[in-house]
Parts: structure tokens; sequence; C-alpha cells
């Protein structure tokens, strides 16, 4: 998940570069760390779902 | 205990939609300006709708047919999951609305037709919780379903170009292709659409396992 992240920063840091905009990247890995969270959160629900159909 | 691959690529997807529609060119635009973004955020809301509230008839033919209460429960959590992008579809349509239009709520055709649909979809959760017996609730609320999806589309899909409108592609407004001089908003946006159709499935899919474990443990006891 950190490298996603790192990638996601560089790419960010690249564009608003080009763009001349300041620390845009940052607001753009938060909302990126945000949904990978959100995200990780339905997979533990799926999991959990997953042992009870066992059961 | 896997995740399934769709589920997987649709998170992919939307988190590339996600940081690559506010990192990439935008061409210029009046009015809409940088606010053009949110084809990237607030329309796939409302195709993931449509695709969702599809999977909902699609599994309500699918118990009229055959008679599974799966197949219900199936239809009524794709139509819960629908909503729900549609209530998004509405709020972040209205932040749009009141910063590009002027205000919250305009008198476009598509605006209102969208909302009449919606209420037509709230009117079928309340059917369903107002039928004690399994069998007839899920008879009535597939019935209901099947007429309610193909006025759905004709209400936001059809309607709104037969009239002006403000939404582009309809009535007198150019459409999507206008906004899109080098195709790069598409390169965003579809990606956007499928992803949020695939997430929007990921969590219809969690309902239904969820509700299926529950209908188990109730034919247990």
């Amino acid at each position: 998940m950190n490298s996603i992240l790192n990638t996601i920063l560089l790419q960010a840091q690249a564009f608003t570069e080009q763009a001349s905009t300041h620390k845009f990247e940052v607001t753009v890995a938060v909302i990126a760390a945000i949904f990978i969270g959100i995200v990780g959160y339905l997979v533990s629900i799926d999991r959990k779902l997953s042992k009870l159909e066992k059961k | 205990m896997v995740i399934k691959w769709w589920k997987i690529l649709g998170a992919v997807l939307v988190l590339y939609a996600l940081v690559w529609g506010l990192l990439t060119p935008i061409p210029k635009l009046a009015i809409l300006e940088e606010s053009i973004r949110n084809l990237f955020y607030h329309v796939p809301m409302w195709f993931g709708m449509v695709f969702l509230l599809l999977g909902s008839m699609v599994n309500a033919i699918k118990f009229l047919r055959k008679g599974d209460l799966n197949d219900d429960i199936k239809s009524a959590q794709l139509a819960n999951v629908g909503v729900l992008f549609g209530m998004m579809g509405i709020v972040t349509g209205m932040i749009w609305a009141k910063n590009t239009w002027g205000d919250y709520w305009t008198n476009d055709p598509k605006l209102n037709s969208a909302a009449i649909g919606l209420l037509m979809y709230f009117a079928y959760i309340v059917l369903r919780s107002s039928i004690e017996d399994e069998e007839k609730r899920a008879r009535v609320s597939a019935v209901y379903n099947i007429f309610s999806f193909p006025v759905f589309v004709v209400l936001i899909f059809i309607l709104p170009r037969l009239t002006a409108s403000l939404h582009p592609g309809n009535g007198g407004n150019p459409g999507f292709n206008s906004y899109d001089l080098d195709s790069k908003l598409r390169l965003v946006f579809y990606p956007a659409v499928i992803g949020w159709t695939l997430i929007g499935y990921w969590i219809a899919d969690l309902a239904i396992r969820k509700e299926l474990i529950k209908q188990k443990q109730l034919n247990h006891e």
C-alpha cells in the first residue's frame, strides 16, 4: 500500500510542478489514502462473510 | 477467502479515476473551468446507478421465472445500492449546479426526472417493507421493479432529450463530444464508470451475502 501511495505522490508531484501549483499532490495522496482505507474495510467485511458462509 | 478479481479491478479503476481525475490535463472551458473534473465523479454515480438498477430488474425477472427467493434478495439489495448511488448523484449534481448554473435546483427536465425516478425507487423500498409475507413481497416488488426500470430510463435518458435542458447532450445542448477535444477525458471517464459500477456491485454483494446468512439462520431456528 505504501508503494502505491508513493507512486501516486511522485506522479502528482510531476504534475503539480508542470502546472505550477503548490502542494496539490498532498491532497491527491490524501484522497487516495482515504479510498484505499475504505477498500480495506470492504475487504475485511468480505473475508468475515466468507468465514461465516463456511460455517 | 480470496477476494474476487472483479472487486479488485473495481478498486483499482476507481483509485486510478480518483487520482487521474484530479491530475489529467483538461480542455479550457467557459463557465465549467476546472469543475469539468466533476465528470469523473458526478456522472459515474448515475451510470453506476443505472447498471445496478438494471441488475436489480434482471434478478426480479429471474425470480418471477424460477421463484427462487434468493433472487429476490439479490434484486432488493442491488436496488438499495442503486438508490444510494442515485442520491450521491443528486447531491454532487446540486453542488455542481450551484456553482455553474447558479442554483442548487433548476427546473432542468433532467433534474426533475431524476427526482421522480428516485422517488419511484423510494416507493419500491417502502412497498417491500410493508408486506410481511415473503413470497408475496417478492412477487409484488418484482413486478413493480420490472415496471420501474424502463420508466426510469425513459425519464432520465429520453424525455430530457426532447426538451430544452441544461445538461449536455439534451435538447439544444451540445453533447459530451464538444468537451472532448482530445478525448483525454474519456480515458478517465470510462474507467471511472466501470470502476464505480464494480464497487457498487461489490457493496451489493456484501449486503446480499449478509441477507442470505441471516435467512439461513432464520430457517435453522
